[in-house]
Order: structure tokens, then sequence, then C-alpha cells
């Protein structure tokens, strides 16, 4: 069940992407999310969905892996598309009672859920070919500047990457609890929502033992290896600028270019 | 009185396209009053075994029946099962989340539905048999030690009465005094109380102290079953899974092959004292 | 290396409002003298203070009371804590909670990161480590696809990775099923014997301290006894009083020597048992 949200997880294969450093995984995505937001025409998204499929080809990652990473989202998805087909105002087409349905209405529907569908899928590109560990490194590299406005950045990255490693630890416990207590009878499948909201009080209070110790043992032991905070560290993996991250961004500029100019000077057909 | 399954195979989600099993073909019946040994490798399937016992986890194919009834039909009361096949799990001091040690006990035979007069009593015999005093009634679990702790957490399985008792692991961690309370608590539960008893295991010395009956396992499948003395004479298939048989098994194979006469099958330090004392003073 | 003189460690229970309701001597006058390149086993029953006195060692806990040198440093001397920390390395009970990072060279880089070792050493000395726990098979692999013994064998490399001089085992085989044991053991023997790495093991299975060199064990806070492997299993009532057992052959040989039997004392292996019947026999 827990197994299933595999939302963004690191996918191992052997691609330009993947070798990129993830300083420039991390701002091309940010680069790109931004874009997203640049345009409100249709026409806008055929630049925008070049890009993602080069890049997902050049990849080697399967459109299927990446099609699932919607299921996690696929609520919110169509609940955001509800609202804009239900709540927007223009040329009623049918009316239903308290509800309208406009012509503007479906067509920003289907403009927000490609929007949506593609910050996502641009998210998860980010996420499928970069390692946790690349990541945080990434972040910590990128934000050091922000150690200046006493934001422990070094600090921030550390908890991110142990949060990572215990997630998976953490999880098999609950499951383990879990079990534990239904051998004593506990039911945690029926009943109404206060009922249910009570039955966990017995998986939660021994989780939340069990992380404070871990968490507490964990100290001990990086403390023990002469941890002290990033003052005087040195990395077994510094990240280092390539050429391939030259042309990453050179391909990000010519994508931005394109994407301006598209919206820009293509003379409006109709309303597209 | 007994638990039979009948072609229980088990596979984890992710392992059916890879064509594993975590349980492989088990066919097997537990009588009522045995003590059962489960010995094997980390992996081997023992948890997983223990855990269909109480339907805990649901067989892939094959079925279980527990006293003729089969455990996952539709109309079977889980809840109830769980109660009569008692399972203590490895590291149970885990589990312990009330505030005080005697609600913590209560908390399994209350879930069983008994009316609160039958609970406390229940309650309070679990822990008087488990040798904990009544000043810890009232103290945090969490302030106990942890031999204390896993004595709370085993009367809080015992508190349901259960006719068939498992543990996995029940020594884990604990040092050999600890280890020997923990053991003679059990085997004077199975004998007061006259409780099947199932006992997952790591020590091939504790094995051969306590159990009747011994159940090998390896990837998925009971390998070899049979009395503690039956199977220690399967030396050989033995380490070749990687397990050992209790030291004195080697002495008493050594001396043979040096060709003195030993008799019978010494499995426990006080036999094979009997044994060599006896070959020894033959002359 | 290692000079205890007469620790004593308290610590406070305090009520809600910070005042002290107990104090506990968790060690109480411990002390040993403990030299280069040997196998020392720390022998005693849960709660003998073994633990406690393991964390000195590193440094994570300072005598309240009494003096402990490591390595010519005093412990209480907050100036030398790193150099303390590079020279005896600590391997804990729980595998998954010692492995900080997501991949296994990863962690065993991590001390070397911390002491501010440049980077080409830093690779220079995983590579060395994990080779010398033989688990250079699995250098990227996560922590969480590891068994329980090659994960102590990743805290290890963890250790050696800091060129420590001494490595203590504080019951870091507590947790393990036999076969991990073993896996642990023998790597640590390995490193004892080729390295020259002093070995400090705290545990209660009875069967790793046969191979030591000398043994203490602790009841109540303090050594009680201390002496080869072989002179202290001779002394099984002893042992016993302290909450602690013997290996199974120790007990048979004792059983039997009890009855009459004229067995030399102290039988720590199958083979030595045998043959000690053997000459009996032979004898008669």
């Amino acid at each position: 069940m827990i197994r299933d949200i595999t939302i963004g997880q690191y996918y191992a294969k052997e691609s330009p992407i993947h070798r990129l450093d993830p300083r420039t995984k991390f701002i091309a995505t940010f680069v790109y999310m931004i874009s997203m937001f640049c345009f409100q025409r249709f026409l806008g998204f055929i630049p925008c969905t070049l890009f993602l499929v080069l890049v997902i080809v050049i990849s080697k990652i399967p459109f299927s892996h990446i099609i699932k990473g919607l299921k996690p989202i696929a609520m919110i998805l169509i609940f955001t598309m509800c609202i804009q087909v239900f709540f927007s105002t223009g040329t009623p087409i049918v009316k239903w009672g308290i509800f309208t349905i406009t012509a503007e209405g479906i067509k920003r529907a289907i403009f927000m859920g490609m929007r949506l569908c593609l910050l996502v899928f641009g998210a998860s590109m980010m996420t499928f070919t970069t390692t946790p560990n690349q990541l945080t490194d990434g972040i910590e590299t990128l934000f050091r500047p922000l150690n200046k406005l006493h934001i422990p950045v070094h600090e921030i990255a550390m908890m991110m990457s142990i949060a990572l490693r215990f997630i998976p630890i953490l999880i098999e416990e609950m499951n383990k609890i879990m079990k534990a207590q239904m051998a004593r009878g506990a039911d945690f499948e029926t009943g109404n929502f206060i009922k249910r909201a009570k039955s966990l009080v017995p998986i939660l209070v021994p989780l939340f033992v069990s992380a404070f110790r871990r968490a507490n043992e964990l100290a001990m032991a990086m403390e023990a290896r002469c941890y002290h905070g990033g003052d005087g560290r040195t990395k077994m993996k510094p990240l280092k600028y390539k050429k391939r991250d030259g042309i990453a961004f050179a391909v990000l500029f010519f994508y931005l270019v394109i994407l301006i100019g598209t919206v820009k000077w293509v003379p409006m057909i109709g309303m597209i | 009185m007994s638990i039979i399954l009948d072609h229980v195979s088990y596979q984890y989600q992710d392992a059916i396209q890879k064509g594993e099993y975590a349980l492989k073909d088990i066919n097997l019946k537990i009588n009522d009053g045995e003590f059962i040994c489960i010995i094997g490798h980390t992996g081997s399937g023992k948890s997983t075994l223990v855990q269909h016992l109480n339907g805990l986890e649901k067989a892939t194919s094959g079925t279980i029946y527990y006293n003729g009834e089969d455990i996952d039909a539709a109309d079977f009361n889980k809840t109830q099962l769980r109660g009569k096949v008692g399972l203590v799990f490895q590291y149970p001091e885990y589990q312990l989340f009330e505030s005080t040690v005697i609600e913590d006990v209560k908390f399994g035979p209350k879930n069983l539905g008994l009316s609160p007069l039958e609970v406390d009593c229940r309650s309070y015999q679990a822990l008087k048999d488990v040798g904990l005093s009544e000043d810890y009634l009232d103290v945090s679990p969490l302030a106990l030690s942890g031999g204390q702790k896993r004595r709370v957490a085993l009367a809080g399985v015992l508190a349901m009465e259960p006719e068939v008792l498992i543990l996995d692991e029940p020594t884990a961690g604990l040092d050999p005094y600890g280890r020997d309370e923990i053991l003679s608590l059990i085997k004077e539960m199975h004998e007061k109380r006259n409780c099947t008893v199932i006992m997952v295991s790591h020590s091939m010395e504790d094995v051969a102290d306590y159990a009747e009956r011994l159940l090998v396992m390896h990837q998925g499948q009971i390998m070899l079953d049979g009395t503690p003395r039956e199977i220690f004479k399967h030396r050989e298939e033995l380490e070749m899974l990687g397990l050992a048989v209790p030291q004195i098994t080697y002495v008493v194979d050594q001396l043979r092959e040096k060709g003195i006469p030993i008799e019978g099958n010494p499995i426990t330090v006080e036999e094979a004292k009997k044994a060599i004392w006896k070959a020894m003073k033959k002359g | 290396m290692i000079e205890a003189k007469d620790v004593v460690y308290e610590y406070f229970r305090r009520d809600e409002e910070g005042n002290v309701t107990e104090i506990n001597r968790a060690l109480d006058g411990v002390t040993l003298d403990i030299k280069k390149g040997e196998f020392i086993a720390i022998l005693g029953a849960n709660g003998s203070g073994k633990s406690t006195f393991a964390k000195h060692l590193n440094a994570l806990l300072t005598p309240s009371e009494g003096t402990l040198i490591i390595d010519g440093k005093n412990t209480n001397d907050l100036e030398a804590l790193w150099k303390i920390r590079q020279t005896t390395g600590m391997v804990f009970q729980n595998p998954d909670n010692q492995i900080i990072a997501n991949v296994v060279e990863e962690d065993v880089g991590f001390g070397p990161e911390n002491i501010g070792v440049p980077t080409e050493e830093i690779w220079e000395r995983v590579n060395a480590s994990l080779d010398a726990v033989g688990m250079s098979k699995f250098r990227k692999h996560s922590p969480n696809a590891l068994s329980g013994g090659q994960k102590q064998r990743v805290a290890i490399a963890g250790v050696m990775a800091m060129k420590t001089k001494c490595i203590v085992l504080d019951e870091s085989t507590a947790m393990l099923d036999p076969s991990g044991r073993k896996e642990v053991m023998e790597t640590v023997m390995r490193l004892n014997k080729e390295e020259g790495i002093t070995v400090i093991l705290i545990t209660h299975h009875m069967d790793e301290v046969v191979n030591a060199d000398r043994v203490y064990v602790m009841y109540q806070g303090q050594v009680q006894m201390e002496g080869t492997p072989r002179a202290l299993f001779s002394q099984v009532e002893q042992l016993k009083e302290y909450r602690l057992d013997v290996p199974q052959v120790t007990k048979l040989a004792y059983e039997l020597r009890k009855e009459g039997m004229d067995l030399p004392e102290s039988i720590l292996t199958v083979d030595e048992l045998v043959q000690a019947l053997l000459d009996y026999k032979a004898c008669r």
C-alpha cells in the first residue's frame, strides 16, 4: 500500500540527463516550471511539450513510467478541472440546476489540466534522474550563500538526507507495530472516523518512541564519528560543473527563446 | 484441536513476477499441546509462516484450518482467532503504548470484547504469571528495564488466554540470565496453561533443551520435521543449510569416531554427562 | 593504549521540577589497562555498566570521578576530544541506527569528511576500508538492502576509514543472527591480526570471547573478574553469580569434573573436550 507511492523515486539508467550536475537539473526544473506560467495561450504548450519529450527521450526513462507518476495526483487533477468547468463565467453551453458549464470553463479546465500534468512531469524528471543524495548535495551547494543570512543550509540538507534514509525503515517499523497490535486483537478497519482515529494510538505511540530512540542513537553514532556540523568538513563527492552542464544551460536558453518567440510573435490563430 | 496447513504458499506482491516464494507448498499439522521450535536462517520464511497461523498474512494459495475451520472463510472471526492463537513478535517491547503497565496488558483482552471483570482477572493473572511484582502495575512501561518490558509484552498476549502461543525469537537481545528466565517462563506456561507453544529460534542449544518437535526451514520450505533428537542426526544436511547442531552433538560424534561407544543420542548437557560417564567407566 | 583509573560515572534522575530524585552509579571504580594490539572482551549482563564504559572510550561520556587516558590523552580534556574520537571508533548495537548515508561508500566516507580529509584521500581511505571488511562489492548499494551482518561490516569500515587505532564494539552482535555474528567476529579478528587494530568487544555472548586475549567481567558497575578466557571459564559458579553463562562444552566438562572425572580445568572448544576425554580413557 505504501509501496505504491513511487512519485518521483529515482529511476536508475545510464543517460546524459542522469549524469548532469544536480544543480543544473534543479535550476533547469525551476526555470521550466516558471516558464509554464509565462503564457496564457494553448500555443505555448507546443514548445513546452516538445522540450519535455526531448528530455524524456534523452533520459531513456520509459514514457509509461512517467505517466504512472500522475496516479497519486489524479484526484487533485480532477478536482481542479471540475472547479474550472463549473465555476468559470462565460458563454453558457449547458445549464443544470445551479451548475452552468461554459465554453470558457472547458477551455480553462483543459488548459489547467495540461499545465498541471506538465508541471508534475517536469518535476518528476528531476527526481527520476537524480538520487536523493545528489539532490540534497545540489541544494546544499546551491543555497550555500544563504549561510550569510544565518540559515543553516548544511544542517537542513543533512536533515533531508537522513530523513530519506529513515523513511523506509520507519515504514517497515510501522507495518511491524501494526501487525503486532493486530495480533493483540486491534482492529483498524471497522468503525466510524473517531474510532478509527483512536485505533491509531497503539501504532503512533510506539512509532514515536522508536523514532526518538533511533534519533538519539543516530546522533550518538554521528558524534562518535566526529560530526560537528558543516564547519571544516570536506566532501567525498564535491560537485563540479562539466561541459555537459554548459550544453544543458544552452539548450534551456534556446527553449526559453523559442517559447517566448512562439507565444509573442506567432500571430493569433483564433483563440488558440 | 489442531492447526492444519494444506498446500500453503505465500508470495510477496513484488516477488510474484520473479517467481519467488516466501512460503512454498507448506503442509503441516500442529497438534494440541505440542512444544514446537522452528529454526532457520534469516529469510527462510519462519516469521512469515507463524504470521499465517493467526491470519495476519493471507496465504496466496492453499488453506489453513484452525480446529477444522478455514480461517480465510468470509464468516470466520479473525479477532477471536488472534485471541486463541497468540503471537508474540520479535522485540515485543516495541509495541507497548499505554501509560501504565496494567493498561497495556488489558489492551488484548479488551479487544476480544470480554467483560471488564474478566479483562481485569486475566490481566492481573498474566502479570503474575510472568513474574512481575504488583509494584509495577501503575508504572509507565517505558520506565522498565529491557527484560521487564519484554515480560509485560508477553503478559499482554498471555492475558488473551491463547490456546496456542507463538513466539518469534523471544530471547533476542537478552543476556544469558534473561534468556533462561524467559525460556523457563515459556515452559512453565506450556505446562501450567497446557497451551501449544510454537517458538521461532536461532539457538540450537535452546531448541535441544525445550522443543518436543523441531521444524527446520529453508527458502520457504520445511526441510526437516521431527524430534530434535532425530533431526540432530542429520548433521551434514543441517550444516549444508548453514545451521549447526549443538556443541554436545559434535562432542558425541567425535568420540564415537574415535571408537568410544556412546549410547543413545544425547542432546542436552545433562544427557551427555550421563552417557559419557557411562561410556568412560565401562573400561 | 587505554588506562582507566577508578572511573566513576553517575547519572541523575530528575523529577518534573528538575530536582534530583535519584543518583545512579553506572560505573563504580573501574580500573583497567589495555595494551595496543590486544583483543579484549568485556563481558557483562544487561545493566552491568559495560555499555556505559564503552561510551567512555570514545568520550561520548566522561567520568564523574577518576581518570581515563586514551592513547595519552585524558578524555576530560575538551581540546583532545576530536583526537580521541579518531583514536577509538565505535560500532553500536543497532545496525540501522548508525548508518547515516543512503549509499554504502558515502557512509564510509562520512567520518573522513567530518575531520576534513581532502577528497582524493577520502576515496583512498574508503576503498581500503571497504576492502578490509570485504564489502567492496556492495559499495554502490543502499544500506537498506543489506543484511544485519553486512550493515555492521559497513559500520566497521566507517570506523576504519578514520584510521582509528582501536575499535570498540558496543554489543554490535546482540541483534544479529548466528551467521551475521560470525561475519562480524571474523572481520574484527582479521583486523586485529592483520592490521594490528586494538579490539574491545563488549558482549554477553560467551562463545565470542573464546578467542580474546583477555576478558574483563563486569557486574554492578565494577570489574569483578579479569583474565584469559581459559582462566575465567573454569569458574562456572562465579560467572553464574554475575548472570553469565559458559559455552556448552565448558559446562559439560565442568559437570563431568564435578562428578569426579579427572579432566583439565577450563575447556573451551569441542576438540579440547574430545581430546581430554580420550586422554582420560587412555589413562585408565
